[in-house]
Parts: structure tokens; C-alpha cells; sequence
């Protein structure tokens, strides 16, 4: 996961740079764009600087053709710098604008020839224009009465006229007169002939290339119109406008991948942590659970050393006694049985019977203790007469006591019928009736009564002996466990686990109360229904 | 290829006004080591295809950037189709080569590369030639990011001919109203104003600022046999009829110290080409005396040189 996470963060960076690197071209140099549309400004400004030029010179108001040669190179200069693209003109934009440039470039070449010719002819034009004047008055001096000097001051005068004046009415009167000077000269008198002759000639320059100059003049304007550089100026504007928006989209693009790429990095040291952190709860966990599991551990091998030095104390104690009277009755009877006589043989072989039927009682509840712990003792009802099995069991109790004790018996008739195990209700009556003879004096009662409705079995054993200490009960029905004041009275501990675990067998519920030195009362209620009758 | 600006085309010349002549500006901004080496090149015989001829062989200093000859004519090369031209006040012209097709100074120095007839070499050839001598080749490197290259080589040639101004002439100093002008020189100039040779010899530079047809009012070409490709000016280059016999018009500051004169070189004396420039481009016929006056006028036009007066 981390790994991932890691190699995400990577493969964020590494394509981070690699658009950074794929985009840098686009992107605008804004001074440089800046730069590029003063510089068009320029180029257009200087369009209107050479019209204006050219105006100027034609209408006589420049005397010389400095300011066209100035405007001329500027513009030419900034033709040049303009070949110099921004960067961020590429592909299609490129073409698009050098297309236009190469237009651009193409009309202002043009217009420089057409300049060229105009400067030329202009300034013959202007030249001869400014000697009709000086002609005229040479006329005055020379030829005013004649026929060939009147018509010159025509001529003169309409010359000068067609510098404003160009239609074609007074164009062919000035041809008209032209034809008429050029013959008439040839004729004139010696003195006056270089003089017609200049009229002519010049008169002939005006008419002639004063139309060309004007034809020039429009051609020039019309080419240096700042239209062509208007429309790279467009296109210009246009692609950096265009140029601008993807920068900005990929200024967009990259914020976000930066941004991306900061939250993968992100997440990758939350990740860090998180992980770290929950392998430290897991691993506490695990400790905690280690504990609680060795504390457990440790409180069973406790207790389980516990039971087996209370199992040791109890069978040392509940089969070495037994153990003890059976040898030393057998010792006697090996050693004395010539000698005694036969009622106290009797009575010793009575005695090693007895305690031989004790520790077979012994082992049998350990073993049921071991079964039940092993679940070897299985639910087996059956129909029963409750009254009948009370009886035996009380039978085998009195035996137990010697026939010295006396249960009162309160409950249903012998015949009486109900569906139980016979077996788990003797484990439980027999050990709850021996521990109320055990502990209680000899000459109180144990009273046990049965009493059943149609549900259930109620049993309750109740003695007047010592009675169960407060801090016992809790513990009472742990195997082994035995109450504080059973004082020399031999016992295993085993009694009323096996009580318990009978009961639980049955479904039944089991309470004991108890007072000390007044008695106890253990009550068992059992489901049990009615057996055949 | 580097182009050259043209101070001209910058602020320092007047752009137009109802005067037809100026005067020059008494400096231009340029980068004075590069001009100091320029300066040595322009000397050097090194640059030519032969190592046998420098720039200064025809634009000599004291020829008023001229050689004094009609058409040069060197030991083992062909005779220079035109007569040299002065190259002072370059910085002012705005075509260069008598045909008025070269666009800048780089052109002007490539066609002298190229040709035959003057240094017959190539840039290259120049270049590697120069490589050899360390003091050069050190200096180049101590200007120039690239050293010597076969263009900063002609760029330095570029900016020391772009260096060579005259500026104060008398005449100029009489346009600033330092002095006035001798009654002759007076007389000569307003004659060289009234009859018209300031309709094309105008500007800052006395000429040098547009192309005219030589003869436009007589054909100064008429019943020659020997034309020359020179002759027949601009048309020689575009092919354009209406270019036939079109010449750049020259500058005419220190025409007194360039003759001989015209693109052929045929007049030796300003007299002479005052007369013929009248008589084919105005239709006048001058007076000797009007010539005369017409030529002191034309001596006002010499400039100094650094300072020193030529």
C-alpha cells in the first residue's frame, strides 16, 4: 500500500516535470510579446510617418527626401527585429504570422520601389516647376508682344495649374499648347529660341510627369496603407490571446498537478503515519491481549496448583484414613484372627468393607467429576417415579449414616410419575443430603422436600447446621472448593460441583441460602413434566 | 548576415523641413574599440584574395575616401568598372554602389570582397588569414563573444567605415550662422539652389539620399559606342526599363577632393562636371563664370576628419 502510494507520488513528480518540460515553449513571454506589438505599433506608426512623408515632399512642404530615406530604414529596421517571432509563436501561429509579414514585407518593398520613382520624377517635376516662374518673367523681358510669348505664358500658367488642377480638359489644353510651342519654336527668332526651348522642355516635364507623380503618389499610398501590418498586428493579438489562454490552462493544469502530486505526497506521510500508528495499536493490542492472556495463564496454573493441592490434601487425607483403618484392620486380623474371637474379626472385616466402599465412592465422584469435565455424562430422562427413587435414596443415605441420623421426607407419593434422569437426581440429592448430615449436629433434622406442579420438580434440602460463611458462597460449587469452617469434617470438595453440573445437565436452576450456625437450604427447580401415569 | 543600422534613419539627421541642405552631425554613437580596430584592418593588405591590397589603397584618407583615379587599375587586375566612389559620410547614404542596389554598408564591403577588379577574396579567406596574427586574433576576442569569424571581421570594417564623418564644413558652419559664406561661395551656392542641382543633391548629405536618371533632360549616353554594364546604372541590376541609366546621386560633401568625377570618371575638374551635370540634367548651359562660382561654392562642402580639416 505504502509502495503504491510512494510510486504514485513519483509517477506524479516525474510527469510534472516532464509537462512542465513539454509545455515550456508555450508558454508567453509576456516583456517579449510586449515587446513584439510595440514594435508592430511602430511599424504601423511608421506606415502613417511615410504617407505623410511622401505628402509632404510632393506638396512641397519637405524640400528635400531625408525624412522618406529615415522613415524608409526605420521601417526597414523594424521589418527585420520583427522576423525575430516570440517564442510562444509556434506551428501554425508561426506561419500564420510570417505569412502576413512576408505579405507586409512584399507591399512596403513595393511601395520602396514606387518611392524610389517617385523621389525621381518628383524631383524633376518640382525642379521644372520652379523654373516656369523664372521662364515667364523671361518671357516678359524678352518676347511679352509676340504671338509664341503670350501662348508661353499660357502654357507656364497652366503648368503651374495642373500641380492642383488635373482633369482632363485642361490636360489637353496643355497638350494642345505643347503642339503649338513645338512647331511655333522652330520658326521663332534666334534670340528667343533656347528660351522657347526651355519652356517647351520643361512645360513638357510638368505635363508629362506631373499625372505620374500623382499616380505614384496614390500608388505609394495605397501600398504603405497600414493595412497589411493592421492584420499581422490582428493575427498577432489573436495568437496571443489564443497563446495566453492555453498558458493559462496550462497554468491551470500544472497548479493542479502540483497540487495533485502535494496530496499524493500527502497522503503518503498520513498513510506513514496511520499505518505506523495502527501497527502501534495492534501491536499494543496484541501486548494487551498477551497479558490479559498471561494473567490468565497465570491465575489458572494458580488455580490449577490450588485444586491440585487441594486434590492432593483431599485424596491424601479421604484415602489415606481409609487406607490407614483398612491396613491397620488387616495388620490385626493377620495377627490376631487366631486369637480373636469371631464377632471381632467380623468387626474389622466390616470395618476394611466400609472404608473400602468409601474410597470406591471417592473415586466414583472424581470420575464423575472427569466425566462431566470430559461431557461423558449424557441427559437421560425417563419416566420415574419420584416418590420411589426418593425412598432408595434415602435408603442408601441412612446407610450412610449408620441408620443414626433421621431424614423427614415431605413430598409426593411413591407412585407418583415424572419424566427426569434418575441418575443425575440421585448424584444430586444423595451429595446435598450427606453434606446437611455432615455438618449438622446429630441431633437436628434434614428435611427434604419434593414438591412437583406440572412444569417443574422443586427440591429443597434443608438442614440446621453451621451454616456457609458469607465469603464461601460465591465459591461454593467450584470443584474442590470447600467452606472455611468445615472444621476436622473430611470432605473432597467435590459434592456440590457435581450438584451444579447435574443440575445445569437437567436445565434447572439451582440457590442455596445459608446462615451461619443456623442452617442452609439448597433449592433445586428442575423442568420436568408429568410422566405417564 | 548582420545589417547595419544607419544612424542616418535614427534622430540624429533632421527629418524634413523647408530647407533642402543640413548639417552633418558632429558624431555619431559607435563603439570606439571596434572602430580602433576596424581602423587597422582597413590598412591591412591581409583581407584582399592576394594579401596585395588594403581598403585604404582606394578609399584613401587624404583622397577625401577616394583614390584620385578614374577607374582604379591595379598590378595583375582588371580596372574597377566605375570610379571609386568616396566612402566618407557613408553612415548617411541610403544605397550604396553607384547603381544605388546595395542596401547597406555589409553589402557595399561584400561586393568589394567579391570583385575582381578589388579585393577578389572572400570573407572566409580574410578571416583565416587574419587567425594567424595573435594580436588580432586577441583583440577580436577581447570585442567580440565569437572572435574573429568571418563575420565580425566585416562588421568591424562595417562600423569604421560607418565612423568616417566630416562634419563642420564651411558651409555647414555658415547653415549654423558661425560665418558667412565669400561673396563667390555665396554666389555659387544660391545659383547651385536656383537652378536646381539642390532638387537632387539635398539632405543632410548634399545627395547620397536618392536614385536619379543621368540625362533627364539630355542624353548624356546619346551616340556612344563603347556602354559599358556600368553604365547603364540600376538597369544593369533589376532589368527594369524604367531603371535605364539610373544612378545613385552622390553625396557632394569633399567633392573637391574625389576627383575625377562621375560614375565614369570622365571629368576631372568641378567646372567640368558642374557644366555637364547643368547641361544634361537641368538643360542649362553654364557660364564659365556661373561653373566657377558654382565649384567655390562645392569647395565649402569640405568636412574634417577627426577633428582635422581635409
Amino acid at each position: 500500500m505504502r509502495r503504491i502510494a510512494y510510486a504514485l507520488a513519483a509517477l506524479f513528480t516525474l510527469s510534472l516535470i516532464a509537462f512542465s518540460a513539454y509545455s515550456w515553449p508555450r508558454r508567453v513571454d509576456v516583456p517579449d510579446a510586449e515587446h513584439y506589438e510595440q514594435e508592430l505599433r511602430t511599424l504601423i506608426a511608421l506606415d502613417f510617418r511615410m504617407s505623410a512623408e511622401i505628402l509632404r515632399a510632393r506638396s512641397g512642404l519637405s524640400a528635400h527626401y531625408d525624412g522618406i530615406v529615415q522613415t524608409a530604414a526605420a521601417r526597414k529596421r523594424v521589418h527585420r527585429a520583427l522576423r525575430e517571432l516570440p517564442s510562444f509563436l509556434q506551428g501554425r501561429a508561426e506561419m500564420e504570422i510570417r505569412y502576413l509579414l512576408d505579405a507586409a514585407e512584399r507591399l512596403r518593398a513595393q511601395a520602396e520601389t514606387l518611392t524610389e520613382r517617385f523621389k525621381r520624377e518628383h524631383a524633376v517635376v518640382r525642379n521644372s516647376l520652379r523654373y516656369l516662374p523664372v521662364l515667364a518673367r523671361e518671357i516678359d523681358r524678352v518676347a511679352a508682344a509676340s504671338e509664341t510669348g503670350r501662348r508661353s505664358q499660357e502654357l507656364i500658367r497652366d503648368g503651374l495649374l495642373l500641380q492642383t488642377v488635373q482633369d482632363t480638359q485642361l490636360l489637353s489644353r496643355v497638350d494642345a499648347e505643347l503642339e503649338w510651342l513645338d512647331t511655333a519654336r522652330r520658326d521663332a527668332p534666334e534670340a528667343e529660341r533656347a528660351l522657347l526651348d526651355s519652356v517647351f522642355a520643361h512645360a513638357r516635364i510638368v505635363r508629362e510627369r506631373t499625372p505620374l507623380v500623382q499616380e505614384l503618389t496614390r500608388g505609394i499610398l495605397r501600398l504603405d496603407a497600414p493595412g497589411a501590418t493592421a492584420a499581422v498586428m490582428t493575427a498577432f493579438t489573436q495568437r496571443r490571446q489564443a497563446a495566453l489562454q492555453v498558458a493559462d490552462a496550462d497554468a491551470s493544469r500544472r497548479f493542479a498537478l502540483i497540487v495533485l502530486s502535494l496530496l499524493a505526497a500527502a497522503a503518503c506521510v498520513v498513510l506513514e503515519f496511520w499505518s505506523k500508528a495502527e501497527r502501534l495499536r495492534r501491536t499494543s493490542q496484541r501486548l494487551e491481549q498477551t497479558v490479559t492472556w498471561l494473567r490468565i495463564e497465570q491465575a489458572k496454573q494458580a488455580e490449577l496448583s490450588e485444586l491440585k493441592s487441594q486434590f492432593v490434601s483431599v485424596v491424601s487425607h479421604e484415602f489415606r484414613t481409609p487406607l490407614t483403618v483398612i491396613l491397620s484392620s488387616i495388620e490385626m486380623l493377620e495377627a490376631y484372627s487366631d486369637r480373636w474371637p469371631a464377632a471381632k474379626q467380623q468387626e474389622h472385616f466390616r470395618r476394611i468393607h466400609e472404608k473400602s466402599l468409601n474410597m470406591k465412592k471417592l473415586l466414583e465422584a472424581v470420575l464423575t467429576i472427569g466425566s462431566q469435565e470430559k461431557n461423558l455424562i449424557k441427559f437421560k430422562p425417563e419416566p420415574l417415579e419420584i416418590g420411589r427413587l426418593c425412598g432408595e435414596i434415602l435408603d442408601s443415605v441412612d446407610e450412610f449414616t449408620n441408620h443414626r441420623r433421621r431424614v423427614v421426607y415431605r413430598g409426593p407419593d411413591a407412585d407418583e410419575s415424572v419424566v427426569a434422569d434418575p441418575a443425575l437426581l440421585r448424584h444430586m440429592l444423595e451429595n446435598l443430603l450427606t453434606n446437611a448430615l455432615k455438618y449438622s449436629a446429630e441431633d437436628t433434622d434434614v428435611e427434604l422436600s419434593v414438591a412437583h406442579d406440572d412444569r417443574e420438580l422443586h427440591l429443597e434440602v434443608k438442614d440446621h447446621g453451621i451454616g456457609i460463611p458469607e465469603e464461601d458462597l460465591r465459591h461454593l460449587f467450584e470443584t474442590f472448593y470447600r467452606g472455611h469452617n468445615v472444621g476436622s469434617v473430611s470432605g473432597t470438595g467435590l459434592g456440590l460441583s457435581i450438584v451444579r453440573d447435574a443440575v445445569e445437565l437437567h436445565g434447572g436452576q439451582l440457590a442455596v441460602r445459608s446462615q451461619l450456625n443456623v442452617g442452609t437450604s439448597f433449592t433445586i427447580s428442575i423442568p420436568c413434566p408429568r410422566g405417564p401415569a | 548576415m548582420t545589417t547595419f543600422p544607419t544612424p542616418f534613419a535614427t534622430d540624429e539627421a533632421p527629418a524634413s523641413g523647408g530647407h533642402a541642405l543640413a548639417p552633418l552631425p558632429q558624431s555619431i554613437t559607435l563603439d570606439s574599440a571596434k572602430v580602433r580596430l576596424g581602423e587597422r584592418l582597413f590598412r591591412d593588405a591581409r583581407i584582399s584574395g592576394d594579401a596585395k591590397l588594403a581598403c585604404v589603397d582606394c578609399h584613401g584618407l587624404d583622397n577625401g575616401g577616394a583614390n584620385g583615379q578614374a577607374k582604379s587599375n591595379f598590378a595583375g587586375r582588371k580596372p574597377v568598372g566605375v570610379n571609386v566612389p568616396s566612402m566618407f559620410n557613408s553612415a548617411f547614404n541610403f544605397r550604396f554602389g553607384w547603381a544605388g542596389n546595395l542596401e547597406d554598408i555589409g553589402q557595399q564591403l561584400d561586393a568589394a570582397m567579391e570583385s575582381v577588379a578589388a579585393m577578389g577574396g572572400t570573407w572566409d579567406v580574410a578571416s583565416g588569414r587574419l587567425a594567424r596574427d595573435a594580436a588580432i586574433r586577441t583583440e577580436f576576442e577581447r570585442l567580440y563573444p565569437d572572435g574573429l569569424t568571418p563575420l565580425t571581421l566585416r562588421e568591424t570594417l562595417a562600423i569604421y567605415s560607418l565612423s568616417l564623418i566630416t562634419p563642420n564644413s564651411r558651409f555647414d558652419r555658415s547653415l549654423r550662422g558661425e560665418h558667412a559664406l565669400e561673396p563667390r561661395e555665396q554666389r555659387g551656392f544660391e545659383l547651385f539652389r536656383d537652378y536646381g542641382c539642390v532638387s537632387c543633391h539635398q539632405g543632410i548629405n548634399v545627395g547620397g539620399n536618392m536614385l536619379q536618371r543621368f540625362g533627364v533632360m539630355r542624353d548624356y549616353f546619346e551616340g556612344r559606342t563603347d556602354l559599358t554594364r556600368a553604365d547603364l546604372g540600376l538597369y544593369d541590376k533589376t532589368g527594369r526599363e524604367e531603371d535605364r541609366h539610373v544612378f545613385r546621386v552622390p553625396s557632394l560633401r569633399n567633392v573637391a577632393l574625389t576627383a575625377p568625377y562621375f560614375h565614369d570618371g570622365s571629368r576631372d575638374t568641378l567646372e567640368a562636371a558642374a557644366t555637364d551635370m547643368a547641361r544634361y540634367q537641368l538643360g542649362l548651359e553654364l557660364e564659365q563664370e556661373e561653373a566657377g562660382e558654382i565649384a567655390a561654392f562645392l569647395r565649402t562642402l569640405n568636412g574634417e576628419l577627426n577633428g582635422r580639416p581635409l
